[in-house]
């Protein structure tokens, strides 16, 4: 959905209430409005940027500061990875949500090029390996099923995502740490060693929350 | 002095207006926090900077807009201080100032066009933030013509 600031300050609650959220209580927000159909949304920076990461905003002629929940670079210090991990339904995991993630990331500079870019959700891994017509909504390169989190809660609530979300990205990077310093290709999954990612990473040091 | 960096405010700001440029400091900032200092903002004719020794901003009475005609004259509140943060953010990414006139008039205009693409701006605050980096680089170009005539 394409949204357009205001530019209007205030100070209330967020509407959106994303894990990034700092105004579930009453803290300075802004407007923003939908397009076409100019419905308002008050909403907290780190909220723009976090629907705008998530594929689900875009804002035209704007840039988002470039981070990665996971980073991860060679023993030269070349970045050669950059994961978003994403604590989403289970109904929501799929090739079009991934591409979409993907695609808003490019399009408003919050991800640098790297020979590599995975997206982890729960349950599915997407990757792409960077190539030399790269196209902003091109399907993933590999994609595999996986059980980073091994159970979906019930009931989804605001709070309840955003403490599983941090707990998720943790994991995540734990996940990718022990890939990394693993020496035994036959504990690292098919599809990281044929798309060549195992030998990109190997030994590699891997930041979290990483600005870049 | 340029035909196009026109006047801001220069009357000190009351409380309420510091108060708005702080809520505006707050959604610019996001969720990494900077300091703005407030001491000066109810002097007349204080400035709105960016110090590179102390990685702060200072804020002053020229964060509201003037009656100029030029962008740099009637852009926002937040779009003054998303040109503040661009320095500082600028400054960050090893960026260092020339202080010489004409030169850190490319820096300032570079200022503002990395500001203008900010995710909380309305669309007339980022066409203030280019109009105004235009205006600077014309203002270099002169510069550069009165060198060349005096050459």
């Amino acid at each position: 959905m394409r949204i357009e600031p205001t530019g209007i300050l205030l100070s209330g609650i967020c509407e959106i209430q994303t894990e990034k959220c700092t105004a579930r209580t009453p803290a300075s927000i802004t407007v923003v409005w939908t397009l076409p159909a100019r419905r308002q949304i008050s909403v907290c920076s780190p909220c723009i940027e976090e629907m705008v990461r998530s594929g689900e905003w875009e804002i035209e002629s704007a840039k988002l500061r470039r981070r990665a929940d996971v980073a991860v670079f060679d023993r030269s210090g070349n970045l050669q990875l950059v994961v978003e991990a994403k604590y989403v339904r289970p109904d929501e995991e799929s090739l079009s949500r991934a591409v979409q993630i993907r695609r808003n990331l490019l399009a408003h500079s919050g991800i640098p090029s790297s020979p590599y870019f995975l997206i982890v959700f729960p349950s599915h891994f997407y990757l792409w390996k960077a190539g030399r017509l790269d196209k902003l909504d091109r399907n993933a390169d590999y994609s595999a099923d996986t059980e980073i989190m091994h159970t979906h809660p019930d009931h989804w609530t605001t709070h309840l995502q955003s403490t599983q979300a941090l707990e998720f990205e943790r994991r995540v990077s734990e996940w990718i740490k022990g890939l990394s310093a693993s020496h035994e290709p036959s504990d690292v999954p098919d599809w990281v060693r044929t798309s060549g990612l195992y030998d990109a990473i190997k030994d590699g040091s891997v930041v979290t929350e990483a600005t870049i | 002095m340029s035909i196009f960096l026109g006047r801001r405010n220069t009357v000190g700001l009351s409380e309420r207006e510091i108060d708005y440029c702080l809520r505006a400091w707050e959604v610019l900032c996001g969720e990494l926090p900077r300091t703005l200092i407030l001491d000066e903002a109810g002097t007349d004719h204080s400035r709105t900077r960016f110090v590179e020794d102390s990685d702060v901003v200072y804020l002053g009475a020229d964060a509201y807009p003037g009656e100029g005609f030029s962008a740099n004259s009637r852009m926002s509140v937040l779009a003054c201080l998303a040109h503040e943060l661009s320095h500082a953010e600028r400054y960050k990414q090893g960026f260092r100032r020339p202080a010489e006139m004409p030169e850190s008039l490319i820096d300032e205009a570079e200022t503002s066009l990395n500001a203008s693409y900010h995710q909380s701006l309305s669309t007339k605050d980022r066409e203030d933030l280019r109009e105004d980096a235009r205006d600077r680089l014309t203002d270099w170009l002169a510069a550069q013509s009165l060198l060349g005539e005096v050459l």
